[in-house]
């Protein structure tokens, strides 16, 4: 089996969303949407500190969609528009989707976006992946992991691209994979740990 | 991990920004025309797929350093997508929001795309559409009338490193600008010690060369924002067991992610320099060896005229000042009696004193060691705000060594005394003998293009005579000092990012009789403008190269991506332009292609000289240069480029102004303890963001989903004058004002506020923040290597609701 995965470093981690913008490029998203944001943790404001002046600390926190192996979105859905591939990615089938919004209703990381109205593309034209499906009006999207280029050999784009090299992509099935030793470093962890949604995204650092 | 509240991330969408976008004040609709806009080509299909696609290959940003080399998807003739270039070392595959933001920022309503004539008051924003002919040939005539009346120095043509300009100003015969008085604040101290930098405080050695150092102290830079391309060396080194401190007066992303943050008083670097080296003497954790053999600290000093002494007197009639080997400077050798420095076997004292001939003399070293006695700790902590241990723990680990001194151009650099504090530093170093080893390096390393290796390429020559005038004084001063200049070319915005103190500025440019803006983009200096002129981008050409340049650690080539967007034109199209209506045009390369070709046959090294366009661009438009897989390291034989080839701590020039070597002085405005400050109780920090490169990408629409310029301050600061997050606030000095939405922060320094450079009025709420900032200079500054800096964060404000 194979079981796709993404590790983030927080240690390396500066906030400065260039995985945020590669994503958008890349999958084609529209302007009011990302699919993957870049939160200063704990925080009202970007780049903000928890803390009192000097004793601060500050953590980026990039938020995906975790690719849960056990995905409340999945059993929210109820036409199976959103399913997990033989990857083990969670994908969407957008033919299938009904634009009922339970899987949004459902993922506990806020990880979907929907398309409410015609989408809007600054520039006005259709960038990115020419094999990344465009979403029309009424259905939901999220990250796919790069479906179109994890199909193939290629790692996700916000992998690719991360300046401080703080995402490492791999399968969590092959046991001798860098992904797979990372999830046995201490500190390794999930968002919201205690959903039981046993997200593929996790954290080190 | 203890994330429990789905709220966290519930509510996070909406702090991430979306708001920021919908909230900016867009006041250039009607640069964007619907019938130019169809020049683009409506989205049309309903589906990505199904165009003819190609990848071409340029490079981005020299303003950051970065020079990404770029692999750009073209399809149906228009930008999709910008991705880091695959065809070199993994190392260099490098990009940043900024470089990706471009698939909507080329299209961007930002864009100017017409050329437009000023058809209101200079400065009221009112233009009308022209043709390409009618513009140029109105402005060269003008220029024609101006220089005939009042000689070719009458213009001014000034060019920002993004331009690409190279034969303007000759053909004019015109001025350039001058000491810009920009990012030289701490080279201005710092590289006459090292004879290296050329006033920026270039560092000795690449980051790579981290990973070699026990200690790396970071003081003034936020490399982690300001250099992105290179961040991961930030992360190697301090994974390869460097420790990492970062001293900053705010908790800055570079501070957020080291092994330790040292907050420090704005203004005071300098202090807490002097108060390490006060340690490191104290304490006797100098190299003495090196300082002997490789400083200028054992030279001999006129006591009564602060002169070091040489070997012969020198003739002040002379064109040239001599070298230390023409004219040796002296040292006590052995026998106690003065002896030219270089002489064979000589074993130079670093402390006594002597007579030479009449002079009582004295060595630097003695003259170093009273001049700090009293920069101690206690001192040191009352300027900085840093307490004494740390700064004996600093000081000790710094002479311990391997260490790094690593400094920016966004913080200290923008007080008026940050000379004083790269001259600190450059004694830090030679005290230490911590320079040119590995591990052991100085100096700012941000941005790959200036911190890797170099070569020179070649030039384009022009006919004889055909050169710019010479400059009759920095552009800064020719807002208050008499000059020639009567006509201003700019390319790039050098009215709101180029000069402090705004009103001048403004009057300056009323009393101009053409002032011509040439860029992509619409800034807020083109409002200035009587003509403004659209360029490509560096996306666009109408020729298969447009330029050639040396990125990080390779040479890169500017090919043609897509076709120039509207009636924008490249930089080279435009100077041609100049040079038929000058007469001139044969002077010039034929086209962009020629001039490539020059570029990169004339290159100094044989191997790239040989290179071939078609060779690069099979190499996907990238080469690497010689010998980079060892990190750039200068003078490693411990041979500076000074005058005496030794690490030069005394500046003589600077006796008069009591700064032979470094000795503290408060910054002009933003002192903790100046009386301005019950009027005025803020000092506004004016600092580099990752979201920008100065002015640009202000416009960029996927750069707003994250960001807006804000001005941010301790929650308490902005409590105590009942402001909060999302309000409003007036700005104000007796400079000026602007208004901005507020953010409390704590990572902001309690007495201080920060906005990011290039806040200009059509991203603020109101006003320029160059409106309220300091253009003192300093009387030093004539004497320093490039001039006085402008002291763009010496600038105290105060705040109110608007």
């Amino acid at each position: 089996m194979t079981k796709l995965a993404i590790a983030i470093d927080l240690d390396r981690c500066v906030g400065c969303h260039t995985c945020a913008n590669a994503c958008k490029m890349q999958n084609n998203v529209p302007m009011g949407m990302l699919w993957n944001r870049i939160l200063t943790k704990d925080c009202d404001v970007i780049d903000g500190a928890v803390g009192e002046y000097p004793a601060l600390a500050r953590t980026y926190l990039p938020v995906q969609c975790q690719h849960c192996a056990n995905a409340p979105c999945q059993k929210a859905c109820p036409t199976g528009a959103t399913y997990k591939d033989e990857k083990g990615r969670v994908e969407v089938d957008y033919d299938k989707c009904i634009g009922c919004r339970m899987c949004m209703a459902a993922c506990p990381y806020n990880a979907r976006v929907f398309n409410w109205d015609d989408p809007v593309r600054e520039p006005g034209f259709d960038y990115g992946d020419a094999r990344v499906p465009v979403r029309a009006k009424g259905v939901v999207e999220k990250c796919t992991l790069c479906k179109e280029r994890t199909d193939g050999d290629e790692v996700p784009l916000c992998v690719r691209v991360c300046p401080a090299r703080a995402r490492i992509f791999g399968d969590l099935d092959d046991p001798d994979s860098e992904i797979s030793r990372a999830a046995l470093r201490s500190g390794a962890h999930h968002l919201l740990e205690e959903k039981g949604s046993r997200p593929q995204i996790f954290y080190i650092g | 991990m203890e994330l429990t509240r789905r709220g966290f991330l519930k509510e996070s969408l909406a702090a991430c920004g979306m708001g920021a976008a919908a909230s900016m004040v867009m006041p250039y609709g009607w640069l964007a025309p619907a019938a130019a806009h169809a020049a683009v080509g409506p989205a049309g299909a309903t589906s990505a797929d199904g165009g003819e696609e190609r990848i071409a290959c340029t490079y981005h940003q020299e303003h950051c350093g970065g020079m990404c080399p770029l692999k750009c998807t073209v399809r149906n003739g228009r930008l999709v997508k910008v991705e880091p270039n695959d065809c070199v070392d993994d190392r260099y595959e490098t990009i940043c929001l900024k470089g990706i933001a471009e698939v909507e920022h080329v299209y961007g309503a930002g864009r100017v795309q017409v050329p437009l004539k000023r058809s209101g008051e200079r400065g009221s924003n009112e233009f009308v559409q022209v043709s390409w002919d009618e513009a140029l040939d109105d402005i060269v005539a003008r220029i024609q009338g101006i220089q005939e009346t009042h000689g070719n120095d009458a213009v001014m043509v000034t060019a920002s490193s993004e331009a690409n300009f190279p034969f303007l100003a000759a053909m004019l015969g015109a001025q350039t600008g001058g000491n810009t008085g920009i990012d030289v604040g701490t080279g201005n101290g710092l590289d006459p010690a090292i004879g290296f930098g050329g006033g920026y405080a270039m560092a000795t050695a690449e980051a790579r060369d981290w990973v070699n150092a026990r200690f790396v102290l970071t003081v003034g830079s936020n490399f982690c924002e300001s250099s992105l391309p290179q961040v991961r060396l930030f992360f190697e080194a301090k994974e390869a067991g460097a420790n990492m401190i970062v001293v900053d007066p705010h908790f800055s992303t570079t501070a957020s992610k080291a092994d330790e943050w040292v907050p420090i008083e704005t203004g005071t670097d300098a202090a807490l320099f002097l108060a390490m080296a006060h340690v490191i003497l104290n304490e006797g954790l100098g190299d003495a060896v090196f300082m002997a053999a490789h400083t200028s600290l054992p030279f001999l000093v006129d006591v009564r005229t602060g002169s070091l002494l040489r070997e012969h007197v020198a003739d002040p009639a002379a064109e040239e000042p001599e070298t230390g080997v023409q004219n040796p400077f002296l040292v006590i050798g052995s026998d106690g009696a003065p002896v030219p420095y270089d002489r064979a076997g000589v074993e130079p004292a670093l402390s006594g004193t002597t007579k030479v001939g009449e002079a009582q003399a004295r060595t630097v070293y003695d003259l170093l060691v009273e001049s700090l006695s009293s920069c101690t700790p206690a001192w040191g902590a009352d300027i900085t705000g840093v307490v004494e241990e740390k700064i004996v723990e600093l000081a000790r680990l710094y002479a311990q060594g391997p260490s790094t001194i690593a400094l920016g151009w966004g913080g200290n650099d923008k007080l008026s005394n940050a000379d004083i504090a790269g001259h600190a530093a450059a004694v830090l170093a030679g005290i230490t003998g911590n320079i040119a080893k590995p591990g052991a390096n100085i100096g700012v390393f941000v941005g790959g293009c200036w911190n890797g290796r170099s070569t020179t390429l070649g030039a384009w020559e022009l006919p004889e005579g055909m050169e710019p005038s010479e400059d009759e004084m920095a552009a800064y001063d020719m807002r208050e000092k008499l000059n020639n200049v009567r006509a201003y070319i700019c390319c790039g915005d050098f009215m709101a990012q180029h000069f402090a103190h705004m009103a001048k500025t403004e009057d300056w440019a009323r009393s101009l009789d053409l002032i011509v803006s040439i860029d992509p983009y619409f800034t807020e200096g083109a409002k200035w403008a009587d003509y403004v002129l659209p360029a490509t981008t560096r996306f666009e050409l109408d020729a298969e190269v447009g330029n050639a340049k040396v990125g990080y650690n390779q040479l890169v080539l500017q090919n043609k991506v897509i076709d120039p967007l509207f009636e924008a034109k490249t930089d080279f199209w435009i100077q041609k332009e100049f040079a038929r209506r000058l007469g001139v045009e044969d002077a010039l390369p034929s086209d962009s292609v020629e001039l490539v070709e020059t570029l990169i046959s004339g290159a100094e090294d044989p191997e790239i000289g040989s290179l071939t366009i078609g060779q690069i661009n099979k190499n996907h438009g990238a080469w690497p240069l010689p010998d980079i897989d060892e990190p750039r390291q200068e003078f490693a034989d411990l041979v500076f480029a000074t005058s005496s080839g030794r690490l030069d701590l005394y500046y003589e020039n600077l006796v008069s102004f009591g700064q032979a070597l470094p000795a503290w002085e408060p910054p002009v405005e933003a002192w903790r303890d100046n009386p301005k400050r019950a009027d005025f109780p803020l000092q506004l920090a004016n600092v580099r963001t990752r979201f920008h490169i100065h002015n640009q990408f202000n416009d960029a629409r996927w750069i707003q989903q994250y960001f807006e310029p804000t001005l941010d301050a301790n929650p308490a600061d902005l409590e105590a004058r009942g402001l909060a997050t999302g309000d409003v606030a007036e700005v104000f000095n007796d400079r000026g004002s602007f208004e901005v939405r507020v953010q409390g922060n704590p990572s902001i320094r309690p007495g201080s506020a920060r906005l990011c450079e290039g806040a200009t009025a059509d991203y603020l709420a109101r006003g320029n923040m160059q409106s309220v900032t300091n253009d003192t200079m300093i009387e030093r500054g004539s004497e320093l290597l490039c001039g006085p800096v402008i002291p763009f964060s010496d600038t105290l404000v105060e705040l109110r609701k608007a």
